[in-house]
C-alpha cells in the first residue's frame, strides 16, 4: 500500500466512520485536553470524583486471557489509557513479568524496568496514552481488594493519580461463563464513606473473609462498561460465524470440577462456623434462636446466613444453566435419551 | 453456480467445515489478533479523522506535529509482528503488536528495527512460548513493496512468514454474511459463496514457489485459516460482543444470557442445516452436479449422530443431573433455614418490644404465655 493508496483508503473510511463517530472517537488521544485535566485535577477535591471504567475490547481479552494463563497464581499488569470527566478510559493494556504466589503478586525491580521501557517505547507507535492503572487477578475468589492491594493502591493514588486498580477473577469467569472483573479506587486514609455496604455483595471465600471485612471500606468499586470500534463490530460478526458451536459445545461445569468442589467446601464451612456462634450465642443470652448480631458478621461481608444462602443460590443458578445445556445438547444429539 | 461448488477447496471460510476440528485450514487465527490489528487500525484512523470533527483543532496543527506520524512529512503505514506458536505446517497466531514504519517519498517502507527487535525480546519474557510467526498489514492489496518487506525483513525473523492483510474498506462486511447464511431456505449457492467474498476483509497468505515462464518465482498465495480461541478469550469475546455498547450494563440475569446465547448457537446451528438440506435436495432433483466429496462429508457428520449412546454415558449424564439437583436442593434448604432464620428474628424483635420494662424478660420466638 503505497501513500496514495493509504490515504484513499482513509477517506473511504471516513465516510463510513462519520456516521459513527462518536463511537470511534474514543480512540483518539487528545494530549491538550488531557495535559489540561491532569492540571486541574478534579479528583484530587473529592475522593468519589470518579465513578466509571470504559475499557476498550482488546483491553478486555487480553486482561481476561493473561489471568486464565496464571492458572491458580496471580498475574499483574498495567494499563493504558486516559481520562474523561469522572470516568476512566482503558485502552489498552499490557502484562508484567512478576513472581507470583497464590496470595499476592509483587512487582519487582525487572517489572519496573519492563513497565518504563515499554511505556515509553509505545509513542513510537502513536501510543501516546499514560499508564493509567494495574490489574491483577484473584484465581476464584472474587474482585476486592486485600490489605495490600489497598495498600499499593493508596500509594498510587499518592503519587501517580490518575490511578485505578483493576481485579479479575479467571476461575469465576470460566465457570459463570461471563468475565467477572471489578474496578476500584481507594479512599484518603482519614476519609470516612458516606454509606457502608457500597460494594456489591459478592461470595468470598471464608479464609479470605477477614482480609475482605478489614478494608472494604477503605475503598469503592466504579461502574464497569465496554466498547469496541465500529470494525471491531464488524469483525466480532464475522467471527460469530466461526465459532457460535463453542457454546454448544463446552461445558462451564464440567471444565470447572475443581472450582464447584472448592464453592460447596466454602458454603459448608460458612455454615459451620454460623452453627458455631449460633451455639456460643450471645451477648444478651437469647442462645438457640437467634445468629449473632446482624451488625458484626454482616459488617465482614458474607458470614450470615442470607449471604451464605445468597452463596447457595449462585452456585445454585450456575449448576441448573449447566445442566440445561446438557439436557438441550443431549435432547439434540442423543434424542434416544430421552426417550429413557 | 456450480463451478463455485466445486472450487469448495479454496473457500477460505467454508461453513460446512466449521466444526470440525483438526481438518482444514492450517493456520489459526485467535480473535484476540483480530481485534488487535482493528485496534490498531481504528487508533490510527481516529487520529486522521478526529482533527476534522473537532471545531478545537484545526488542520495546521496536524502540520505542526501535533499528530507525530506526520512531523517529517512520511505517511505511517499501520503494520505489525503476529507472535505465536508453530508445530510443522500449523501455525497458530496468538497475538500481535504494532511496528513503526514510514513511508519514504520513494515509497519505501523503513520499519525501525530497533525497535522489533526489542519488543520481540519484551514479549518473549512475559510469554516464552511464542515465536514471530508473521507480520500484518492494512490495505487492500499486496504491492512489490510488501513482497520486499516479507522476503528481507521478515524472513529473517521466521523462515516462512505468515501475511495478514486486514482490509476495512472491504465492502462485505459481517453481517452481510450472517443474512445471506440465515437466508439459507434460497439458493443455495449463496451462503457458500459468501464467506470466500469476504475474504477481502482478513486474508492470510504465505510465500509459494511458482514456476512462472520457466523461471521458479515466490509469490504471495493465499491460504485458508479458520479460528481458534480459548475459553477466557471466547467469554471475553463473547461478552464484547454482547455488552460493550456505551452505557450498555448487563441488566438482563446470567441465566437468561446463558439461554439467549444458547439460542443464538441452536439457530446458527438450524440455519447451517438448512444449507445442507436444500444442497442435498437440489442434488437429489439433479439440478446440481454431484459433489462427492460434499457428500461423503455430509454423510460423515450424520453417521456420528446421536453423539453417544451408551450405558455409560446415560450413567455419568444421570449422576451429573443428580449432582446438580442436589446442589439445587441444597441451596433451597439453605434460603428456607435463612427465611425461617429472619422470621424467628422478626419474632424475637416483636416479643422483645411487647415485655414492658421489669417485667420477665424471657426472650424466645413466641410471645410470652
Ligand atoms: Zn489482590
Amino acid at each position: 500500500m503505497n501513500s496514495v493508496d493509504a490515504r484513499r483508503a482513509f477517506e473511504i473510511e471516513n465516510d463510513i466512520t462519520q456516521t459513527t463517530a462518536q463511537d470511534d472517537i474514543r480512540y483518539f488521544y487528545d494530549d491538550q485536553e488531557q495535559a489540561r485535566l491532569r492540571e486541574r485535577k478534579p479528583w484530587s477535591q473529592d475522593p468519589n470524583w470518579f465513578k466509571d471504567v470504559h475499557i476498550s475490547a482488546v483491553a478486555l481479552i487480553k486482561m481476561a486471557m493473561h489471568a486464565r494463563s496464571g492458572g491458580s497464581i496471580e498475574i499483574m499488569g498495567s494499563m493504558q489509557g486516559k481520562v474523561a470527566d469522572r470516568a476512566f478510559i482503558v485502552m489498552d493494556v499490557f502484562p508484567l513479568p512478576v513472581e507470583g504466589t497464590e496470595t499476592r503478586v509483587s512487582a519487582g525491580q525487572a517489572a519496573s524496568e519492563f513497565l518504563v521501557t515499554y511505556s515509553t517505547e509505545c509513542n513510537q507507535v502513536a501510543r501516546r496514552e499514560n499508564i493509567i492503572g494495574w490489574y491483577h487477578s484473584h484465581p476464584g475468589y472474587g474482585c476486592w481488594l486485600s490489605g495490600i492491594d489497598v495498600q499499593t493502591q493508596s500509594s498510587h493514588q499518592q503519587y501517580e493519580d490518575p490511578f485505578l486498580a483493576i481485579v479479575i477473577d479467571p476461575v469465576r469467569t470460566i465457570s459463570a461463563g461471563k468475565v467477572d472483573l471489578g474496578a476500584f479506587r481507594t479512599y484518603p486514609l482519614q476519609y470516612k464513606p458516606p454509606a457502608e455496604g457500597m460494594n456489591e455483595y459478592q461470595t468470598i471465600p471464608l479464609n479470605k473473609i477477614e482480609d475482605f471485612g478489614v478494608h472494604c471500606n477503605s475503598y469503592y468499586p466504579l461502574e464497569v462498561s465496554y466498547f469496541k470500534s465500529t470494525l471491531d463490530a464488524t469483525l466480532l460478526d464475522l467471527l460469530w460465524n466461526k465459532y457460535w458451536a463453542r457454546a454448544l459445545s463446552t461445558s462451564p461445569l464440567v471444565q470447572s470440577k475443581d472450582y464447584v468442589v472448592q464453592q460447596l467446601t466454602d458454603i459448608s464451612n460458612k455454615l459451620k462456623e454460623t452453627e458455631k456462634q449460633m451455639e456460643k450465642g450471645n451477648p444478651h443470652g437469647r442462645g438457640g434462636y437467634y445468629l449473632s448480631d446482624k451488625k458484626t458478621l454482616a459488617g465482614k461481608g458474607g458470614g450470615h446466613l442470607d449471604q451464605i444462602s445468597k452463596d447457595a443460590q449462585k452456585c445454585c443458578s450456575e449448576h441448573v444453566q449447566s445442566i440445561m445445556s446438557m439436557y438441550i445438547k443431549n435432547a439434540m444429539f442423543s434424542p434416544s435419551h430421552m426417550q429413557n | 453456480m456450480t463451478g463455485k461448488l466445486h472450487s469448495a477447496p479454496q473457500c477460505e471460510i467454508d461453513p460446512l467445515r466449521d466444526g470440525a476440528n483438526d481438518e482444514g485450514a492450517p493456520i489459526i487465527l485467535h480473535p484476540l489478533v483480530v481485534l488487535n490489528v482493528s485496534d490498531h487500525y481504528t487508533r490510527f484512523a481516529a487520529i486522521r479523522l478526529f482533527p476534522r470533527i473537532s471545531s478545537r483543532r484545526s488542520s495546521t496543527d496536524v502540520e505542526k506535529g501535533i499528530i507525530p506520524f506526520a512531523e517529517d512529512g512520511k505517511e505511517t503505514r499501520v503494520l505489525g509482528i503476529l507472535l505465536g506458536t508453530q508445530r510443522g505446517r500449523m501455525v497458530e497466531v496468538c497475538h500481535s503488536f504494532e511496528l513503526p514504519a514510514r513511508v519514504t517519498h520513494e515509497g519505501r517502507t523503513e520499519i525501525e528495527e530497533a525497535f522489533m527487535v526489542r519488543r520481540i525480546e519484551q514479549y518473549q519474557q512475559i510469554f516464552a512460548k511464542y515465536i514471530v510467526v508473521g507480520w500484518y498489514f492494512i490495505g487492500d492489496k499486496i504491492t512489490p513493496e510488501d513482497k520486499r518487506l516479507h522476503a528481507e525483513v521478515f524472513t529473517r525473523l521466521n523462515e516462512a512468514p505468515l501475511l495478514l492483510v486486514m482490509n476495512p474498506t472491504s465492502k462485505l462486511s459481517g453481517s452481510q454474511v450472517k443474512l445471506r447464511a440465515k437466508g439459507g431456505a434460497g439458493p443455495i449457492v449463496e451462503p457458500m459463496k459468501a464467506p470466500s467474498q469476504s475474504a477481502g476483509l482478513l486474508t492470510t497468505y504465505q510465500m509459494e514457489l511458482k514456476v512462472m515462464a520457466d523461471k521458479p518465482t515466490m509469490t504471495l498465495a493465499p491460504v485458508p485459516h479458520r479460528y481458534a480461541s480459548e475459553d477466557s478469550e471466547r467469554i471475553a469475546v463473547d461478552h464484547v460482543m454482547r455488552h460493550a455498547v456505551p452505557g450498555g450494563g448487563d441488566g438482563a440475569s446470567s441465566t437468561t444470557l446463558h439461554l439467549n446465547n444458547l439460542k443464538r448457537s441452536i439457530n446458527m446451528l438450524e440455519s447451517r442445516i438448512k444449507v445442507i438440506v436444500a444442497f442435498l435436495e437440489a442434488t437429489a432433483r439433479g439440478e446440481i452436479e454431484l459433489n462427492h466429496s460434499l457428500l461423503r462429508q455430509i454423510g460423515g457428520v450424520c453417521a456420528r449422530l446421536p453423539a453417544l449412546d451408551c450405558a455409560e454415558f446415560s450413567a455419568a449424564f444421570a449422576e451429573e443431573k443428580h449432582d446438580s439437583m442436589v446442589v439445587a436442593y441444597l441451596s433451597g434448604v439453605t434460603k428456607s433455614i435463612c427465611s425461617l432464620n429472619e422470621v424467628v428474628d422478626m419474632f424475637n424483635r416483636f416479643s422483645d418490644r411487647a415485655t414492658p420494662v421489669g417485667g420477665s424478660r424471657r426472650r424466645g420466638p413466641f410471645p410470652r404465655q
